[in-house]
């Protein structure tokens, strides 16, 4: 799975490390009771603080996402997430675009001056 | 790869094993071998006429030799299959590695049989020589000859400059922004077939345990376990967790063994092969050398694989899951720090 951290983005970085996690839920690279690396393993891989990492983990466990396991670490408990919630909410947009008369590009635009 | 005078293909500059790689394990398989046939020789006036060669799985004598035949024997098969590893080694283009086992191969069945007969000093009736220790001074012997022998090969290798130039042909890379700090971690696929193999190759080792145990033979029986962990171990480098990042390339297994370790700027570039045979091409599962000798690495599993290009190396082929992944990550990472 790839991991992604932008110092100089706005978010938090524990946050972006729970990000890419889930992230790699939704694209099929980790499956339910798979194991998370070692928080060490990914704040060096990032050389990011080990704390951020663990928050991250902490953050998925909250959310379900994994269960953490005193010596085994994290492990993946459900891969649930799916693009239909994401894919309902686009489909919302592009209906609201077509109320206003924008196309599909015009859309794609607004997103861009946003992101 | 390059191409010599003669227009064969030969290995990339520091994968070719000098001839002194091949040389100094034969002469040193020779030295062994002669020094086990002396130690024999020296202590000829205390052994009995007689003299056990071999011991049944209960630890009883079962085979009596002359003394002619005990040297002749000892200076032979402490050397023929070690010379056949060793050249072995040299047309497998794995001069070093095999260069190595051979002399600690020679060492383990010299300091074996050797101390096997020295124990029968002083015996006028062989059939009460004991033997319980022989195996594990020679297993002994043999490590540090092994070990002695891997390190001074390990200099023969010569050192190439960092890698610089282009990506290979077809290195994708990651479309993120240049601040954005990029890892990919997973794990190699892994064969069904793997599993065949481990019952196969694990069944008569824990029946042989099994049996000495049950016959009192606690020696054999816990050098037989000793090997079992020892393929247990090996085996386990399949289930490595492999890492891309910043540092290099990395496959970390048991949490602590470092089974592959490339960093950064030894590195050209990487892309994902199809069609890789791990039993076809590399003659097993696990941390390979080609039949060919032009690539090695941790091959697990039949299909599509990372194919890691390097300065002055032969391609490292991993075949781990989302391979593409890892090999963006990877291109993104060189590109980067070649500015």
């Amino acid at each position: 799975m790839l991991w992604r951290v932008d110092p100089s983005s706005g978010t938090p970085l524990f946050e972006q490390v729970a990000a890419s996690v889930r992230r790699a839920l939704l694209d099929g690279d980790l499956a339910v009771g798979e194991k998370l690396p070692a928080a060490r393993d990914v704040a060096e891989a990032l050389d990011v603080n080990i704390h951020t990492v663990l928050r991250a983990y902490q953050v998925l466990r909250d959310e379900g996402l994994v269960e953490l396991r005193r010596g085994r670490g994290a492990v993946v408990l459900a891969a649930d997430l799916d693009r239909t919630q994401l894919g309902a909410q686009v489909d919302r947009l592009l209906a609201e675009a077509k109320r206003l008369g924008l196309a599909s590009t015009d859309v794609i635009k607004l997103i861009e001056e946003r992101s | 790869m390059t191409t010599d005078k003669s227009g064969f293909a030969s290995l990339p500059k520091a994968d070719a094993a000098p001839p002194f790689a091949t040389w100094l394990p034969l002469v040193l398989v020779a030295v062994i071998s002669l020094g086990s046939v002396l130690a024999i020789w020296a202590v000829r006036d205390d052994l009995p006429t007689q003299i056990a060669r071999h011991w049944g799985a209960d630890g009883r004598p079962d085979g009596f030799s002359s003394l002619g035949s005990v040297l002749t024997m000892t200076g032979l098969l402490s050397a023929i299959i070690p010379v056949v590893l060793i050249v072995l080694g040299r047309a497998l283009k794995q001069a070093r590695i095999l260069g190595a086992f051979g002399v600690g191969m020679a060492g383990f069945l010299a300091t074996t049989m050797v101390v096997g007969t020295w124990a029968q000093r002083g015996l006028t009736d062989a059939s009460e020589a004991k033997d319980t220790v022989s195996l594990w001074i020679g297993l002994l012997a043999g490590a540090v000859l092994a070990g002695l022998t891997a390190l001074v090969l390990r200099r023969s290798r010569v050192a190439v400059p960092p890698a610089s130039g282009p990506l290979p042909d077809g290195a994708a890379t990651l479309d993120v922004p240049a601040s954005t700090r990029i890892a990919w971690t997973g794990r190699p696929r892994v064969d069904r077939t793997i599993w065949v193999f481990l019952g196969v190759a694990a069944t008569p080792l824990v029946v042989m345990i099994v049996v000495f145990a049950a016959l009192g033979n606690w020696s054999l029986a816990g050098f037989v376990a000793l090997a079992f962990l020892a393929v247990a171990v090996l085996v386990s480098s399949v289930f490595a967790r492999v890492s891309v990042d910043a540092r290099g390339v990395r496959a970390v297994g048991l949490g602590v063994i470092p089974w592959v370790n490339l960093p950064l700027d030894a590195i050209q570039g990487a892309t994902v092969v199809d069609g890789v045979s791990p039993l076809g091409d590399y003659g097993g599962y696990g941390l390979r050398t080609a039949f060919d000798g032009e690539s090695e690495g941790l091959v697990t599993s039949e299909g599509s694989a990372m194919r890691i290009t390097r300065a002055g190396r032969r391609p490292y082929l991993m075949t781990i899951a989302d391979a593409a992944g890892a090999a963006a990550t990877l291109n993104t990472l060189l590109m980067r720090q070649r500015g």
